[in-house]
């Protein structure tokens, strides 16, 4: 294994679960989100000189899953590339779309705003500081901030209420 | 529960959903995708040395007036022999009317998959027998049209999967017997062949092919070995390189196949009649890992039918939302449609007034309530012989989910309609014929390709 590919097996050993939990959180399906993170991987792969030399390589990747699946979308413009959080709303539904993840908290993402919930996924699961997460969504480094609050803050509202919904 | 114990307790969901693709498998499909863009600087660059060097008239046509020297076409590096023009032509600036330019002896032209506005490929599947499988492509809205050569003859073939406009396949036999899997990831000007499942030596009953992504496809037979034996899908998920098998429920024929996003996929076919009669019932599979198990679906009625293969189409606008026509039916109305809600699981007939008793050739679904049908207008009755002189081609729209069809009005000297592919909600494509001659005399096929948009 040369050196390229052994740098490129490390970074996908490291960061390929964080960038796709981080894209399904975004996108809100789980085929839809391996399928866009295999496609950013492999594309980064193809260009990995110049991957492999962004300061976030993992940044790099997920906005090349974001980008892939609004391309697709645009060009279907059939398919909803994020959830509609109501039908993911109920924990039924929430523990049938994602295997192995807490209903309460996916329900309580999913109800997130689309944009919220892309700085959770982001800021959260992927670990980027504030600049880097804005660079990667394309807005200011305050809206990141603001974003992210007003989700915690939901956040935290939903689980409890989601919680009580269900030992009720 | 303060910031901290949230961001902690969200966090720990990361590692209960890993990413189990292996990174040789990213790999692969980096090299393919690193391939792909190879190819087509390539072909720029040899595009562009064929217009400064001036060895042809390059992509010159315009409505009417075909280039009077015939194009090289670039394939691989290799210049394949000037050929006569396609005879067909495409305004350039469609209008919201069906329009039309006759073509002359243009033979692939049975089926038509536009991926795009620009990009449109036509194939001559179903090809007759002794006849290898031929493409068409235009990259230019249909002002030009090319005939890339294929690196293998195929006989057989399925219809051209397409991904993207990119990127597509088609699976067939190579005449030696051995199925060959063929993708273009380059619009169309070079494909490269790969074997297909070892055990489909049999293509009497393969159907069609559908593809997802560059690398993931689905094909299915009705009769993989030619011993009638039980139907099989076929996957794979490598481009072509390796194949999986697994087996359809006993009886079923498919006869048209769409796989949508990465998991769900749709079969519409029919069960063979145990006393071998040409009237079968319909039955539509739907599975949701890939094609890898499939199950059969719910239908509204069991005295659905349908004649064989080439009588059912299928358009899923979504991984939820499909429409499939079956024909054959005896009585006076011969067609059915069919739409579903919920992956193909389950199914349901919507009205279908203003639809007609058409022979319909091609549905094509732009959303859940969206579609355009393509066909043949049949007498209200077929004569004793059972020959039907089909003069007229057929194209109707519905905008709720097949419950109304309206007839769109076709350019006069438009015969049968053989395919339909919309790529957007205003820009549609299909492919017919001029029609038959009077009495019936027999006379070449003449492609027209139609286009409707604003």
């Amino acid at each position: 294994m040369d050196h390229q590919r052994l740098a490129f097996a490390e970074f996908y050993d490291r960061f390929k679960d964080e960038c796709f939990f981080t894209v399904l959180v975004s996108v809100g399906d789980q085929d839809t989100a391996q399928e866009l993170v295999a496609e950013a991987f492999a594309r980064a792969w193809a260009s990995w000189r110049k991957v492999g030399a962004h300061p976030a390589p993992q940044a790099w990747v997920v906005r090349t899953a974001l980008n892939v699946g609004i391309s697709r979308w645009r060009r279907r413009h059939r398919e909803v590339i994020v959830a509609e959080p109501t039908i993911l709303a109920g924990s039924t539904m929430v523990t049938q779309a994602f295997t192995g993840i807490d209903p309460f908290i996916m329900a309580a993402l999913m109800r997130l705003p689309g944009r919220q919930r892309q700085v959770v996924a982001l800021r959260v699961f992927l670990d980027l500081d504030t600049a880097r997460a804005a660079d990667v969504l394309g807005i200011a480094p305050g809206t990141v901030q603001s974003h992210l609050g007003r989700a915690m803050a939901s956040l935290r509202v939903d689980l409890k209420e989601l919680q009580k919904e269900c030992l009720s | 529960m303060n910031d901290e114990e949230l961001v902690t307790l969200v966090r720990e969901q990361r590692d209960k959903v890993p990413l189990t693709i292996p990174v040789e498998e990213i790999i692969k499909r980096g090299r393919m995708l690193a391939r792909h863009q190879r190819n087509r600087l390539v072909t720029r660059v040899t595009l562009v040395a064929l217009v400064l060097g001036g060895t042809g008239a390059f992509v010159s046509s315009r409505i009417g007036t075909p280039p009077s020297r015939p194009s090289p076409i670039a394939v691989r590096g290799h210049v394949s022999p000037p050929r006569t023009a396609p005879g067909w032509r495409l305004v350039a600036d469609v209008n919201p009317a069906w329009q039309a330019v006759q073509a002359a002896g243009f033979e692939a032209g049975f089926s038509l998959v536009c991926p795009s506005t620009s990009t449109c490929y036509a194939e001559n599947l179903p090809a007759p027998p002794g006849m290898q499988a031929e493409v068409e492509v235009t990259n230019d809205g249909g002002n030009t049209w090319k005939r890339p050569e294929l690196p293998v003859a195929l006989s057989s073939p399925t219809r051209l999967a397409c991904v993207d406009t990119d990127t597509c396949a088609i699976l067939g036999n190579d005449g030696a017997g051995n199925a060959t899997f063929l993708e273009t990831t380059d619009g169309g000007q070079s494909w490269t062949a790969s074997p297909g499942p070892s055990d489909l030596t049999s293509f009497a009953g393969l159907t069609e092919l559908s593809c997802t992504t560059t690398a993931s496809c689905v094909a299915l037979s009705s009769d993989p070995s030619g011993a009638s034996g039980a139907a099989e899908a076929y996957t794979t998920d490598d481009g072509g390189d390796t194949w999986s098998e697994s087996t359809l429920p006993p009886d079923f024929v498919p006869g048209a196949l769409q796989c949508v996003l990465a998991s769900t996929c749709v079969a519409t076919g029919f069960f063979q009649s145990p006393d071998g009669s040409p009237t079968t019932p319909a039955g539509i599979l739907y599975s949701t890992d890939s094609g890898v198990t499939w199950a059969t679906a719910s239908l509204p009625t069991a005295s659905l039918t349908t004649l064989g293969l080439l009588t059912t189409r299928l358009s899923c606008a979504d991984a939820s939302d499909c429409m499939a026509s079956f024909f054959g039916k005896g009585g006076a109305a011969r067609r059915d449609v069919l739409v579903s809600s919920d992956g193909g699981e389950s199914w349901s007939q919507p009205e279908a007034s203003g639809l007609g008793d058409d022979f319909i050739s091609g549905v094509s679904c732009l959303t859940a309530v969206q579609c355009w049908a393509s066909g043949i207008a049949l007498p209200d009755e077929s004569g004793a012989s059972g020959r039907v002189l089909a003069r007229e081609g057929m194209i109707s729209s519905t905008s709720d989910g097949g419950e109304t069809w309206q007839n769109a009005q076709l350019p006069a000297g438009v015969g049968p309609v053989a395919d339909i592919s919309c790529p957007t909600t205003t820009i549609c494509y299909a492919l017919a014929f001029a029609p038959p001659a009077a009495g019936g005399a027999a006379r070449p096929l003449t492609s027209v390709l139609l286009a409707y948009g604003s």
